[in-house]
């Protein structure tokens, strides 16, 4: 039954992929008539060296307003997802007997056929590095931290689908490992958030501000194009977002277990 | 301004999500309903692709042709697979 809907889900992709092709032969960027004030401003002065006053450090307009123009708006979504994750791992420890702990059983083997097991190897080295690339690059090209956990998320939702949920935990995504990186993550975004508040600057300050004595963080290292705290930024979102639904399709697990006694 | 072709295009992708949808809400096999669920993501994928909002595409492609129908595909496994016909419904 399952299987239908994951064959059915192949075609889905396959469609896009072919639907993806014909639009980057057939079609040519379309231009928009009319940009709003702030839209303007934001796209000249996110890369503007000759105005280091309001710039950010970073060519993508979009990583810039989501961590440097709106950055707040950023850090609430995060924590809204921290806390809807601590709510989804509260429900499967609330399944648990007094002195029980959540303990990983043996690997119990099975699952799809080997020729779908081999692919989905190679499909996870992929995706783990393409999910890499999407975070560590979304200063300069589309993507960033929150881009980059869903595309990870996808890895081990493939080995759940093709081995079981058993094979991630005993492959090393376990479930206390999962939540310590993630809350790691994000006791690193409130690192390079409050950093410039020691030097009597903003919070969530990247560049050099007016009346702010905190001299930014560096936009170049040697040769090494760095946009200044966006990297940083992305880098502990990936780790926050795609350790939070690791963590969900764990506690999915753990809940499953709970509810079959 | 927008080139008519992709207005076109655009058209064409929304009708397509539109038909898919109402066949997911109609569709009594809740697993045919999902990858018709899918089906609207992809053409919606699409659609952001020709808006040039290449960073939401990124985040919808992974969540909503990928975690989204496997999530629900495994809620499903723990109920029954086609709809209950009601009287008169």
């Amino acid at each position: 039954m399952v299987r239908a809907g994951y064959a059915a889900l192949a075609i889905a992709a396959c469609v896009a992929a072919v639907a993806g092709i014909l639009l980057g032969v057939f079609s040519t960027p379309s231009t928009l008539p009319h940009i709003r004030a702030l839209g303007r401003f934001i796209l000249y002065s996110t890369f503007n060296v000759f105005m280091k006053g309001w710039w950010a450090g970073s060519p993508e307009a979009v990583t810039a307003t989501l961590w440097d123009y709106r950055g707040i708006d950023t850090v609430f979504e995060t924590t809204v997802l921290y806390v809807a994750v601590a709510g989804c791992v509260a429900l499967a420890y609330a399944g648990l007997r007094r002195g029980e702990d959540l303990r990983e059983g043996p690997d119990e083997g099975g699952g799809l056929t080997v020729v779908v097991k081999a692919a989905t190897k190679i499909l996870f080295a992929l995706i783990l590095l393409t999910s890499l690339n999407v975070a560590l690059h979304g200063y300069i090209t589309p993507g960033g931290g929150f881009a980059g956990g869903s595309t990870f998320a996808i890895a081990p939702l493939l080995i759940i689908a093709a081995y079981s949920t058993n094979a991630i935990i005993s492959r090393g995504f376990k479930f206390r490992r999962s939540a310590v990186l993630r809350s790691l993550g994000l006791l690193g975004l409130a690192a390079v958030i409050l950093t410039p508040l020691a030097y009597y600057g903003y919070v969530l300050q990247n560049q050099v501000k007016a009346a702010s004595s905190f001299p930014g963080y560096p936009a170049f290292l040697g040769p090494i194009f760095l946009g200044g705290s966006l990297i940083c930024l992305n880098m502990a979102e990936f780790l926050v977002v795609g350790m939070e639904y690791v963590l969900v399709f764990i506690a999915f697990y753990f809940l499953d277990k709970v509810l079959r006694r | 301004m927008i080139p008519a072709y992709t207005l076109l295009v655009l058209l064409y992708l929304s009708v397509v999500a539109l038909v898919s949808s109402i066949l997911a809400i109609r569709s009594r096999d809740l697993v045919k309903a999902v990858a018709f669920s899918a089906m609207q993501s992809v053409a919606y994928a699409i659609i952001y692709a020709l808006l040039l909002a290449p960073d939401i595409l990124l985040v919808y492609v992974a969540v909503g042709v990928g975690i989204y129908p496997v999530l629900t595909l495994y809620a499903i496994s723990k109920t029954r697979r086609f709809e209950e016909v009601r009287e008169g419904g």
